[in-house]
């Protein structure tokens, strides 16, 4: 299986709390009540009380779900009300699923900034956390012999800078060349593919940073010096002031 | 108390026989393959216009998956997929010409995926050269610019002893081909990406050369008929042309 997944820690942290807090608001409502409910008829109408039509608002990198119509409260209005007093003893419980919802848009809120603090998207070391096992992999012909230099890599990492990624500059470099290339040399060479990749290499066998839930997928540049870097929500471009790759003796 | 230890011994009974089925249908370690004349039997019988006669060999990708290259009465060289499934060999598919594929043995996970081929002995190859490809690419989402660098891996065989054969998807290809999904799964939800999705961006290629090292069209092993008869995933390999590909500059 191709197995990429990734522990998030903020995330899961940040659940962890949201669902202990509701258990607690939830417990404090039952002791309050005269009628002692049964505790799994109260987590169900918690867990419908949840449902809820909602709008997805795109802010800063993610979805924030705003809750509006509380279908789950409907349907367990529509349920529950068939017997004479049954709505009233569930409705705080119902209510509070819907709230629940306002709670997990307060964790998703603060995730943002913990994910920023604890794991910084502009850091090389976030997505190269430990390279012990990295390994070059040739992608493309005009790779030459090179293996990565560990110690190199290790002591460039915390000083690499974030550059712009000029995708469509970087295409067309490489298939601009060859035109100039073509005018003036002999027609044997017209009819070879000469281009260079400009990040003919992949590596592997690095992990990301623990609990970033990211499992970034990592090309190198053909001078040694650059880190493409992909993830599941961005893409991010590295530059180092020296190589870190080094001859195959 | 007698009609309770009754009931206890029907669901013991139960369970034991649930036990013993899904152990006999799903885990029971494989029986030797079926003769060659059983083979050729079970080829026709699936499929009547494949007219298998003589079985060349018997290829194991794994314990449970096989591939048998077969020659057909009329002289055509195709390809029969077999899995142990239910407790039984079964013939998967049926390709009356033995033009290279992917088998995707285990869904989407390139660590099972193998080339398999059966060419034409008059088409008088001497080499085959398979490739791995992702053209490259550049875009911009969401404001976000994006570079896909070009993926071209090669990987030769030779057919100088054989016709036919097996190559399981070399390591570093399934390594590259793993970050390909991962990278083409961006933006999409989960339940879009299937487990059987054929490859969006990454494809197969081969190139076949002939006695005298030249690059050939190998017309007796192409254009065959396929006849599938159980759950089969493959890619196609594309036959191409080394003007396709590109070279060091």
């Amino acid at each position: 299986m191709t197995v990429d997944f990734t522990f998030n820690l903020i995330t899961f942290i940040l659940n962890l709390i949201a669902w202990v807090s509701i258990g607690l608001i939830s417990f404090r409502i039952y002791q309050k009540k005269k009628i002692k409910l049964k505790a799994w008829k109260v987590i169900v109408v918690l867990y419908i009380g949840l449902f809820s039509f909602n709008i997805n608002w795109p802010m800063f990198d993610m979805v924030v779900k705003i809750p509006l119509l509380p279908l789950g409260v409907w349907i367990l209005y529509f349920f529950l009300k068939r017997k004479e007093g049954r709505w009233e003893t569930y409705r705080s419980h119902a209510w509070l699923g819907f709230g629940a919802n306002v709670i997990f848009i307060a964790t998703t809120l603060l995730a943002v900034p913990l994910q920023h603090a604890f794991y910084p998207e502009k850091e090389a070391t976030t997505y190269l956390s430990s390279i012990e096992n990295a390994s070059l992999l040739p992608i493309h012909p005009s790779a030459t012999e090179q293996k990565i230099n560990k110690v190199a890599l290790e002591k460039q990492l915390p000083n690499m800078t974030v550059e712009m990624v000029y995708s469509q500059d970087w295409y067309e470099e490489t298939y601009m060349e060859m035109e100039s290339n073509e005018r003036n040399e002999r027609n044997e060479r017209n009819e070879r593919n000469e281009r260079n990749e400009r990040f003919p290499y992949q590596l592997t066998g690095v992990t990301a940073k623990w609990g970033s839930g990211k499992s970034p997928v990592i090309y190198i540049e053909s001078d040694g010096k650059g880190l493409l870097i992909k993830t599941k929500e961005k893409e991010i471009y590295f530059r180092s002031a020296d190589s870190f790759l080094e001859e195959v003796n | 108390m007698k009609k309770k230890n009754m009931w206890l011994l029907v669901a013991f009974g139960a369970v034991s026989l649930t036990t013993f089925l899904v152990y006999w249908f799903l885990y029971w370690p494989p029986k030797p393959f079926p003769s060659n004349e059983q083979i050729v039997q079970e080829i026709n019988r699936t499929y009547e216009e494949a007219e298998a006669k003589v079985i060349q060999d018997i290829l194991f990708v794994d314990t449970q998956h096989v591939v048998v290259p077969y020659i057909s009465a009329n002289e055509d060289y195709g390809l029969c997929y077999w899995s142990w499934r239910n407790h039984k060999w079964q013939v998967l598919m049926i390709d009356t010409k033995g033009e290279p594929k992917v088998w995707k043995v285990n869904g989407n996970d390139p660590t099972s995926f193998a080339i398999v081929w059966n060419v034409h002995p008059d088409d008088q190859l001497q080499a085959i050269q398979f490739y791995l490809l992702r053209n490259r690419n550049y875009g911009m989402t969401d404001g976000v610019e994006h570079y896909s660098p070009r993926i071209q891996m090669e990987k030769e065989i030779s057919l100088r002893e054989k016709s036919y054969g097996i190559l399981q998807l070399p390591k570093d290809w399934a390594l590259v081909l793993n970050s390909v999904l991962m990278e083409d799964r961006v933006g999409q939800s989960s339940l879009f990406f299937n487990e059987f999705f054929p490859l969006q961006n990454a494809y197969f290629g081969w190139i076949p050369y002939d006695q005298s090292g030249k690059e050939a069209f190998p017309e007796q092993s192409v254009n065959g008929n396929t006849y599938a008869v159980g759950d089969i995933y493959q890619e196609h390999v594309m036959i191409m042309n080394k003007i396709e590909l590109e070279i060091q500059k």
